[in-house]
């Protein structure tokens, strides 16, 4: 915030400073959008990308004008949980090929950049879905390993 | 050489100045301002840009890519738009909406009560949408009424017109609120400015642009959906359901494919046609149109 400004009004207030669609916290939701687009970069995928956080709500405060990147690392997170979801075939169809490898590869990386941006956090799960019900596989990353597990 | 541009930013907060007579409006004293957001020669110019990790409250103004400056007002709703030396806001109080300009500098001025639409690239006339009152209008940015619209979209002529659907073509607005019709014998739909005086519109069998003067269509061969057009007509973003997006030089039909951080969805030309912004579903960025170069803003989406 560049200048002192008025108080916000009661309504606005009460409205979340995140977009809650992506994540559970302000980090978490900017998180959800580096996950999307390092899974954009791996050849086109479209992945809805939700990020919880525990607690659900961190004590930072979250700087928007503040130079420098927009994810940035943050303490206080416990865990995190990732739910990716994806309805294209054609991000299905790049996810799986390669086999059970290449999808341990991907999850490896998505976990490797959430525990970068939530350095304390100790297991890193991740939940991926293909449509909105259909869980396809679970991976756990924890201390440097991912347990990885289709079905 | 480019020249420097100094940008004067405003923080729309406390601007008690509700004037909407026809002359620039005399400060209350009480506007909190913002710093001075120096342009700069090969930057792009100042933008709105909004987060999509954050809330629906949160906007910043800035030089894409450079600094930003957080836009503060109680009660903003909807993304404010940068037009002719100004920013165009809704507010909400209750269950109320007003839309409000302020010039750079300025404290803002109530331009109408009701909710932003479109607005004019030149920031002279914008569409208000009044649900209390249950009416939309063409309002100048003075306040005074132009005309009454059926509805409450539309687009704008990068040279002042709306340009607004009709059953067998599109009805034209100029600045005095005069309508005229444009009947081509199908159904259109307005898509947005090209050049000075054209439109891009859908139909039935895939894009076209339409002269405003003259009523004449060109269908657009090969191309199923035109995104945008740069405001001086010779660009069109293009969209391909296998190729993706395009950029489509309209003088030899050379389309060089967009690389983006994330799947498309929107773009918004700087008024030179110099940058173009792209929105994604993962954030943005602004490319330069004369080599190529892009910037990535991360999450940040702009608005020129």
């Amino acid at each position: 915030m560049a200048t002192p400004s008025a108080q916000p009004a009661p309504a606005a207030s009460q409205l979340p400073d995140f977009n809650a669609r992506l994540g559970s916290n302000r980090f978490a939701a900017e998180a959800a959008v580096a996950v999307g687009r390092q899974l954009f970069s791996q050849g086109g995928q479209y992945w809805e990308v939700n990020v919880r956080t525990d607690p659900l709500t961190l004590g930072a405060t979250y700087q928007p004008a503040a130079p420098g990147p927009a994810t940035r690392p943050v303490n206080g997170a416990r865990s995190v949980t990732v739910f990716m979801a994806t309805e294209s075939s054609g991000a299905i169809g790049l996810f799986r090929a390669g086999g059970t490898a290449h999808e341990k590869a991907e999850i490896t990386m998505v976990a490797t950049l959430l525990s970068g941006l939530f350095p304390g956090a100790a297991t890193i799960s991740i939940q991926i879905y293909f449509g909105e019900s259909n869980r396809y596989a679970t991976g756990v990353y924890s201390g440097g390993s991912l347990d990885y597990r289709v079905g | 050489m480019r020249r420097l541009v100094l940008v004067c930013v405003l923080i729309l907060t406390g601007c008690a100045s509700t004037n909407t007579a026809g002359g620039p409006p005399a400060p209350t004293g009480n506007c909190a301002r913002a710093p001075r957001i120096p342009g700069s020669a090969g930057s792009p110019p100042v933008a709105v840009l909004h987060d999509i990790a954050a809330g629906q409250e949160e906007y910043l103004m800035g030089v894409p890519g450079k600094s930003y400056v957080r836009i503060v007002e109680p009660g903003l709703v909807a993304s404010p738009v940068i037009a002719g030396g100004g920013v165009f806001f809704s507010e909400r109080n209750g269950t109320k909406y007003q839309s409000r300009v302020a010039a750079f500098g300025q404290c803002s001025t109530l331009v109408s009560a009701g909710y932003l639409g479109p607005v004019d690239p030149e920031g002279r006339a914008a569409v208000v949408y009044d649900a209390v009152a249950g009416h939309t209008r063409l309002v100048a940015r003075s306040g005074h009424v132009l005309a009454e619209l059926s509805q409450n979209t539309g687009n704008w002529t990068n040279d002042g017109r709306l340009v607004v659907h009709e059953a067998t073509g599109i009805a034209v607005y100029d600045l005095t609120g005069r309508r005229r019709s444009l009947n081509v014998g199908q159904s259109i739909s307005p898509a947005g400015a090209q050049g000075p005086h054209g439109e891009i519109v859908t139909t039935a069998t895939g894009a076209a642009l339409i002269d405003l003067d003259t009523g004449h269509l060109t269908h657009l061969a090969g191309v199923s959906q035109a995104v945008s057009a740069s405001p001086d007509g010779s660009y069109l973003v293009v969209m391909d359901l296998t190729k993706g997006w395009g950029l489509k030089r309209l003088k030899d039909g050379v389309t060089t494919q967009l690389t983006t951080f994330g799947p498309p969805v929107a773009t918004s030309w700087s008024r030179d046609g110099e940058w173009l912004s792209i929105e994604t579903l993962y954030g943005g960025e602004v490319i330069r149109l004369s080599d190529g170069r892009v910037t990535d803003l991360g999450p940040l989406l702009a608005s020129f």
